[in-house]
C-alpha cells in the first residue's frame, strides 16, 4: 500500500478521559488503523469500546493523549491551530443525535452555510448551499428557512451531511449516524451515504454499533473492544469467517430475522405454539458485559469473558497481528481460518 | 386545571398591564399635564398639612404634588431596574460564556473574582459603592449591576456548560469555526434566552434595592423623586397620613410582582419548549 | 366478544384460554392540530406463556397500546374498548381495583432501566419494598426473596449486589433488576416496552434470553413491544404490526416475517441491513416518514408512502381481515395471519385478505 493511497493513518491512538480523584480513564490505548482514498472503513464495537472516542479525536475534537493521526501526510495531533483550521474543510463529522447536532434557533441555510462562514468563503453563498441541500435530497426552496426543531430525525441528518458536503471534504467522520432513526429512514440515510461516497470519491470512517449497518457500508471493518481494535479485516472476511472470539460473540448475538433452528424441533407455522419452544439462535451467549474501562483486565481485555483464554491470555497483551494478508487479529488463540 | 391556566393567564396580562402603564409614565412624565415635581403645588404653603385634597392623591409633607412626583418616580425606579439588569446580564453574559466555554484557568480565575464579590453582603457593596460615586442615577445602577453579576455570571456559565457539549457546538469546532463566532452564534443566544427569566427578577430586586438605598438615604439627591425616596420621606407622617408612604410603596409592590410574574412565565415557556426538544 | 365466549367454550384443541383480550381499544390524544389517534381499534388476545410481538417505529403507537393496556395512559387522553385482565375491564377498572392488577396480575419492563429505578434506594431494598406491599411478605422473607430474585435474574453474588445502589450498575444489570422487580409478585401478564433498546447486543441477546427463561418458567404471557423485527424474530410466537396506531398485520411471527403481505411490513423488511447480505447491497427503501393520524382521516395510512395504493386506498379504509365473519366464532382464530390491506403482497386483491393457518392444516 503506498502512501498516496492512504488518507488518513492512525497510529497508537491514546485518548484520556480525567476522572475526578482518579486515576485517568484511558478510553482508546493503542489504536491503528489506516483508511485508504475512496474506502470505507467501519468501526464496530458495544458501549464503551471507545469507537467514539477514537473519532472525536480524528476530528481533533479532543487532543490525544498519544499517537499520530496522520492526515494527508500531516500529523494533526501536532499541527499548530492555524494550519488544523485551514485544513478542516477536508475532514468532516456527522453526528449521533439528529436533535442535537444542528444548532435549533438556527435556519438551515444558515447551518449548511457556517462552513463556509467560517472559512470565509466569499459571498454568495446560496449556490453553494443550494447545490449541498439538494444532493442530500432536500428541496432548498422548501427548507432552507426551516429551522431543524420542524425537521424529521432522517431530514436533519440530510442537512448534516449538507454541512459536510458543502466544504467538499476528502473524509468524512460518521458517529453512529443512523441509531436515532427509524428503520425505513435509515436504509434512506444508508443509501444516501453510499450515493454521495461514490459521487463525491469520499473516504468514509463509519462508526456504528449495529453489525449489519456496518458491514452495509463498509469494505473493511474494525472490530473495537474496551479501547483496542481487535480483529480488521475486509467486511465479507471478517463476517464470514472471523477470527477473534469477541468477534465471533458479537456475531452470534445479533438477532436474526429468519433465525436458524436447532435441528428441525420447531413448531409448524400457524400451529399454537407450546411456551419455551420458541427457537432461539443455536449458540450459547457469552456471558457478562464489559468491564468498566476504568479498571480493564491485564493482557488481552476480553479474557474474562472468553471461553478460549488461557493464563497467557491475562499475563500478555496480544498485538494486532496479520493472520492473512489483509486480516489481522489481536488474539493468541484465534478462531481456525 | 382549566381554572388555573386561566387564572395564570390573567395574572401574567394584569402583569402586562402594569409594566406598560409604568413604562408609559416613565417614558411620558415630562409630557403629561402634571405639576412639576420639586415646586409647590399653587395655594400650599408650609404649614399646609400633607394629604391636602384638592390635589388628586394629596400633597407631601412639603407640599409637592404626590401624583406627578409618582409618575416621575417611575422613570427613576424604571431605570434603575433595566438599567442594572442589562448591565449586570452584559457581564454576567461575557464572564460566564468565557467560563462555561473555555473551562480550565479561565474558568478557575473568573471563578475567584466572582467568588470575592460575593464574599461582600450585598448592601455593604451597594453602600459603598454610593458612598464612593456621586449620588446619582448612574450610581445606583452601577452599585446593583455589581451586586448582580455574580449571578447572572454563574447561571450563563450553568447555561453555557449546559449547551456546550450539544453535538452542534463540536460541529461547529469541526468546521473549523473560530471560538469567537462560536460563542456568538451558537452559545450566546441560546445562554440569553436561559437567562431572560432571571433578568425579570433582578429588575424586581432592582427596584426594592433601589428603594432601600434611598430609605438608607443613599438615594437620588433631592428633589429627584423615586418611590424608593417618597417612602423615605413619607415615613415620619405614617400614623397621620399613611398615603405618603402607601402610594409609592403600592407601586413598587405592583412592579416588582409584575417583573416576578412576568419572569416565571417566560421561564416555564422556555422550559415547555425545552422540553419539547427533547 | 371472543373473551367471553372462550371462557364459555373453554379452550379448544389445547388452545390456552387467554389472560388478556384487549378489544377494540383506541387511545386518542389532544394536540394543537387536533385529536391523535395514537392507537386506533386494536384488538388482540395473549393467552399463558404466549409471547406476542408489537413492531412498529415511532408514533406508530406501540408504546401508547402498552401503556393504556397498563391503564397508565395520560390523564388528558380518551381510551375507548375493553382490556379484559382477570374478569377485571382495566380500562374502566376502579384505581384499587387497577392497583392490584398492576404489579401482581400484569406487570411492566420499560426501556431505559436507568430511570424505572429509585436512585438512592438499594436495589435489594426496592425490591424487598416491594414483596411486602404486595407479597405480604414480612421483612426477612421479603429480603431472602430479594436475593433469591436477583439470583433468578442472573445478577451474580445477589446477596452483596443487592446491597447496590442502582447507578452502581450496569446498564444490562439495571435491566436485570428492573425485570425482578415486574416479575417479583409473579404477574400472569408481562409487558416488555423496548426491553433491549438501550443494552448492547450481546447483553441483548442475555436479556431476552432471561425473558423466555422466565416466561417459560413461570408460563406468563408476554407483550414485546420493539421497534426491531429481529428482536421479535425467534422470541414470538405471534406478532402486530403497527402503522401509525393501527395494526395493519397480524399472525404468526415466522409467516409474518417470511412472507409479510401488507407493503409496510415487506418494505420494513426489505429495509433492515442484514449481516448475511454483501455489503454495500443497496437497500430498499420506503419514500417519507412514519405517519401518526391527527384529525379526521381517510383511507388506508400508508397509502401515501405506499408504491402499490391506488385510489381505492385514499378513500375506504381497509380493516384486518375479522377471522369471524367468514368462520363464525371460532375461538383462536385470531391467531391467522391477516393483513389491512386493499392489495397485499403476494397475490390475492379486492377484499381485505387473510393468509390463514388452514392453508397449513
Amino acid at each position: 500500500m503506498t502512501t498516496s493511497e492512504v488518507l488518513l493513518r492512525v497510529r497508537d491512538l491514546a485518548v484520556d478521559y480525567r476522572v475526578p480523584g482518579g486515576a485517568p480513564l484511558r478510553a482508546v490505548d493503542g489504536v491503528s488503523f489506516t483508511v485508504r482514498r475512496g474506502e470505507t472503513l467501519g468501526l464496530v464495537g458495544e458501549s464503551g469500546c471507545g469507537k467514539s472516542s477514537t473519532a472525536r479525536a480524528v476530528m481533533m475534537l479532543r487532543r490525544p493523549t498519544g499517537g499520530r493521526i496522520e492526515f494527508d501526510g500531516q500529523d494533526l495531533a501536532r499541527l499548530p491551530a492555524r494550519q488544523l483550521r485551514r485544513l478542516r474543510p477536508q475532514l468532516q463529522m456527522i453526528f449521533q443525535d439528529p436533535a442535537s447536532s444542528l444548532n435549533p434557533r438556527r435556519t438551515v441555510a444558515a447551518i449548511v452555510a457556517e462552513g463556509l462562514a467560517a472559512h470565509r468563503h466569499p459571498r454568495p453563498w446560496t449556490r453553494l448551499v443550494d447545490d449541498a441541500l439538494s444532493a442530500v435530497g432536500l428541496d432548498p426552496e422548501a427548507v432552507g428557512h426551516r429551522r431543524p426543531t420542524e425537521l424529521s430525525g432522517g431530514q436533519c441528518q440530510r442537512v448534516a451531511l449538507a454541512r459536510a458536503l458543502v466544504l467538499a471534504p476528502a473524509l468524512v467522520v460518521c458517529d453512529e449516524p443512523v441509531s436515532a432513526l427509524d428503520v425505513s429512514v435509515q436504509a434512506q440515510i444508508l443509501n444516501l451515504l453510499e450515493d454521495t461516497r461514490r459521487r463525491h470519491r469520499l473516504s468514509l470512517l463509519f462508526i456504528a454499533h449495529d453489525l449489519a449497518v456496518v458491514k452495509q457500508v463498509s469494505d473493511r471493518v474494525g472490530v473495537m473492544y474496551l479501547g483496542r481494535i481487535c480483529e480488521l479485516a475486509p467486511a465479507e472476511q471478517l463476517y464470514r469467517q472471523p477470527r477473534h472470539p469477541y468477534t465471533r460473540a458479537l456475531l452470534d448475538a445479533v438477532p436474526l430475522l429468519e433465525p436458524v433452528p436447532p435441528s428441525g424441533a420447531i413448531a409448524a407455522p400457524g400451529s399454537i405454539a407450546v411456551p419455551g419452544t420458541v427457537p432461539t439462535p443455536g449458540t450459547a451467549s457469552t456471558p457478562g458485559e464489559p468491564p468498566s474501562p476504568l479498571r480493564p483486565p491485564s493482557g488481552c481485555r476480553f479474557r474474562t469473558r472468553c471461553d478460549r483464554a488461557r493464563d497467557r491470555c491475562a499475563e500478555e497483551t496480544p498485538p494486532l497481528h496479520p493472520v492473512t494478508e489483509d486480516h489481522q487479529v489481536a488474539c493468541h488463540y484465534p478462531l481456525p481460518g | 386545571m382549566r381554572a388555573r391556566r386561566e387564572a395564570d393567564g390573567l395574572s401574567l396580562w394584569l402583569a402586562l398591564a402594569w409594566v406598560a402603564v409604568v413604562v408609559a409614565a416613565a417614558v411620558l412624565a415630562g409630557a403629561l399635564p402634571l405639576r412639576s415635581y420639586g415646586a409647590l403645588v399653587p395655594g400650599v404653603d408650609a404649614r399646609t398639612p400633607p394629604g391636602w385634597r384638592p390635589e388628586f392623591l394629596g400633597t407631601d409633607a412639603i407640599g409637592r404634588s404626590v401624583l406627578a412626583r409618582v409618575v416621575h418616580g417611575a422613570r427613576e425606579s424604571l431605570l434603575v431596574g433595566i438599567g442594572s439588569a442589562a448591565l449586570a446580564m452584559a457581564a454576567g453574559l461575557a464572564t460566564g460564556l468565557a467560563a462555561g466555554y473555555f473551562r480550565r484557568w479561565v474558568d478557575t480565575a473568573i471563578g475567584v473574582v466572582l467568588d470575592a464579590v460575593l464574599a461582600v453582603p450585598a448592601l455593604v457593596l451597594l453602600i459603598a459603592v454610593a458612598a464612593v460615586g456621586r449620588r446619582g442615577t448612574a450610581t445606583i445602577v452601577l452599585g446593583l449591576a455589581v451586586v448582580g453579576t455574580p449571578s447572572f455570571a454563574r447561571l450563563a456559565r450553568a447555561s453555557t456548560l449546559a449547551v456546550v457539549d450539544r453535538e452542534y457546538v463540536a460541529a461547529a469546532r469541526a468546521l473549523g469555526t473560530r471560538p469567537g463566532r462560536i460563542l456568538r452564534r451558537e452559545l450566546l443566544p441560546e445562554v440569553v434566552l436561559r437567562l431572560a427569566p432571571f433578568a425579570f427578577v433582578f429588575m424586581a430586586f432592582a427596584v426594592v434595592a433601589e428603594a432601600s438605598l434611598s430609605f438608607l438615604g443613599l438615594g437620588l439627591p433631592p428633589p429627584a423623586p423615586s418611590w424608593g425616596g417618597m417612602i423615605n420621606d413619607g415615613r415620619p407622617y405614617l400614623d397621620g397620613d399613611p398615603f405618603l408612604v402607601f402610594v409609592p410603596a403600592v407601586c413598587v409592590f405592583l412592579t416588582v410582582a409584575s417583573f416576578t410574574v412576568i419572569g416565571e412565565r417566560a421561564r416555564r415557556r422556555f422550559d415547555a419548549r425545552e422540553s419539547r426538544l427533547r | 366478544m371472543t373473551t367471553g365466549r372462550m371462557t364459555i367454550l373453554g379452550p379448544p384443541s389445547g388452545l390456552p384460554a387467554p389472560l388478556l383480550a384487549v378489544q377494540d381499544v383506541s387511545t386518542t390524544l389532544p394536540t394543537a392540530a387536533g385529536p391523535l389517534h395514537a392507537v386506533d381499534r386494536v384488538s388482540f388476545t395473549l393467552a399463558a406463556g404466549e409471547a406476542v410481538g408489537v413492531v412498529g417505529e415511532s408514533g406508530s403507537g406501540k408504546s401508547m397500546l402498552a401503556r393504556t393496556v397498563m391503564g397508565l395512559a395520560p390523564p388528558a387522553a380518551r381510551t375507548t374498548g375493553s382490556v379484559r385482565f382477570a374478569g377485571h375491564d382495566l380500562l374502566t377498572a376502579s384505581a384499587r381495583d387497577l392497583r392490584e392488577v398492576l404489579g401482581s396480575g400484569v406487570a411492566m419492563v420499560f426501556q431505559d432501566p436507568a430511570t424505572a429505578l429509585n436512585p438512592v434506594t438499594r436495589i435489594g431494598r426496592q425490591l424487598a419494598e416491594t414483596l411486602r406491599l404486595r407479597g405480604g411478605l414480612d421483612r426477612r422473607a421479603a429480603r431472602d426473596r430479594a436475593v433469591e430474585l436477583l439470583r433468578t435474574v442472573g445478577i451474580p453474588d445477589p446477596a452483596r449486589r443487592a446491597r447496590s445502589y442502582p447507578h452502581e450498575l450496569s446498564g444490562g444489570m439495571r435491566q436485570r433488576v428492573c425485570i425482578a422487580l415486574a416479575v417479583a409478585c409473579g404477574p400472569r401478564v408481562l409487558l416488555a416496552d423496548e426491553p433491549t433498546t438501550a443494552l448492547d447486543v450481546t447483553v441483548q441477546r442475555q436479556i431476552l434470553d432471561l425473558l423466555a427463561d422466565l416466561r417459560a418458567a413461570s408460563g406468563m404471557g408476554m407483550l414485546l413491544i420493539t421497534h426491531d423485527l429481529a428482536v421479535v424474530a425467534g422470541r414470538t410466537e405471534r406478532l402486530l404490526v403497527m402503522y401509525a396506531g393501527q395494526v395493519v398485520e397480524t399472525g404468526p411471527t415466522t409467516e409474518v416475517i417470511r412472507a409479510a403481505r401488507h407493503p409496510y411490513t415487506a418494505a420494513l423488511l426489505a429495509s433492515v441491513p442484514r449481516l448475511e447480505q454483501p455489503s454495500h447491497t443497496r437497500l430498499a427503501t420506503v419514500a417519507g416518514l412514519p405517519a401518526t393520524a391527527v384529525g379526521a382521516t381517510r383511507g388506508c395510512r400508508f397509502a401515501p408512502r405506499c408504491p402499490r395504493a391506488r385510489a381505492r386506498c385514499r378513500q375506504e379504509d381497509p380493516v384486518l381481515a375479522d377471522p369471524r365473519a367468514r368462520h363464525g366464532a371460532v375461538p383462536g382464530r385470531d391467531r391467522e395471519h391477516a393483513v389491512a390491506c386493499f392489495h397485499p403482497v403476494g397475490g390475492g386483491g379486492g377484499a381485505a385478505v387473510r393468509d390463514t393457518a388452514e392453508r397449513i392444516r
